[in-house]
């Protein structure tokens, strides 16, 4: 393979996270450069390849993989609209001093596997919008054209998608102890805090169910306290 | 999109143009010009700015950490696959 060999890595993430298993996640990607090899025709040399092998994976996926029986079912998640549609910004500028940096250093603080999980937690509608614009960095134009579906349609989604991974990140931090009761705060990992696994003996993932409501209603009060 | 004609007194989640800007520029988080235009449009307030930078580091944090790395056995086989197809005029090396 030639230039679109170093997209691979870039493209199985993207992958994982649509299908959100493993042996689909290679179909597709193998799939995608199957199409993209035999369309490379009709590829114009000025365009973007990579968006270009993103639009055909995105196309590749709804038509064949999105009803995969492999992928695990996605809990219903009920979405909270007081959550400020951009999923941080405003959570913590609620006036207390604290630093924007906090939100990034609870997300680096986080395992990855619970960032990943938060995203594939995301219903496919949403989630396709939100990794393209929010994970992989293309333009909400882009996101439109990939989906062929209006601009609007695109913002609708990402602001649901948000909202839903910003519950589930909330849930986490909650877990990992990051996120104390008190709405609108954020403890670094060294602080003194006590998470989920101090408190009960059970390990975060078993906190999960007992934590879902509370966090959404932490939530809803710390967007309630940064919109105030 | 025009400036603020005020700032947002320190606090963005009030500032509904910083809001509507910062949104607006997330879809293309990753294109240095976009948000240096951005941020040239923020100028005039820092919490605004703050909330920016803010904005675009989760989501290079967000990336980093979402990050897979393909299987060995997926870029052999992939290879293959493709090195069997004969197209006119295009070999496997052109992709």
């Amino acid at each position: 393979m030639g230039v679109a060999e170093p997209l691979m890595d870039q493209l199985y993430s993207y992958a994982r996270r649509l299908t959100r298993n493993d042996a689909d996640a290679e179909d597709l990607v193998q799939d995608t450069y199957l199409q993209a090899y035999k369309g490379f025709g009709n590829f114009a040399e000025d365009s973007n390849l990579r968006a270009w092998m993103y639009r055909i994976m995105t196309n590749a996926f709804i038509n064949s993989y999105r009803k995969s029986k492999h992928a695990p079912p996605i809990a219903d998640t009920p979405i909270d609209d007081e959550i400020s549609d951009m999923y941080f910004f405003g959570r913590i500028a609620d006036g207390s001093g604290q630093p924007y940096s906090a939100e990034a250093e609870f997300l680096s603080s986080l395992p990855d596997f619970e960032i990943k999980q938060a995203l594939e937690s995301i219903p496919e509608h949403y989630r396709v919008p939100v990794l393209l614009a929010d994970v992989e960095g293309f333009s909400y134009k882009e996101v439109a054209d990939f989906l062929e579906v209006p601009h609007g349609t695109v913002m609708s989604r990402l602001h649901r998608g948000r909202k839903i991974l910003a519950q589930e990140l909330y849930e986490a931090g909650r877990r990992y102890g990051y996120i104390s009761e008190k709405p609108g705060e954020l403890e670094m990992p060294g602080e003194p805090g006590t998470t989920g696994e101090q408190q009960n003996g059970k390990r975060p993932k078993d906190n999960q169910q007992d934590n879902r409501q509370d966090s959404q209603q932490a939530a809803a009060k710390v967007a309630a306290t940064a919109g105030s | 999109m025009e400036k603020p004609t005020n700032a947002c007194a320190g606090n963005p989640a009030d500032c509904e143009f910083a809001q509507t800007l910062i949104a607006g520029a997330m879809g293309a988080w990753q294109e240095e010009t976009y948000v240096a235009q951005m941020r040239a449009q923020l100028s005039q307030c820092s919490p605004c700015l703050l909330a920016l930078d803010a904005e675009i580091n989760l989501r290079r944090t967000l990336q980093a950490k979402s990050q897979e790395r393909a299987p060995q056995n997926l870029r052999i086989h992939i290879s293959r696959t493709l090195g069997k197809i004969r197209l006119d005029g295009i070999t496997e090396a052109d992709l």
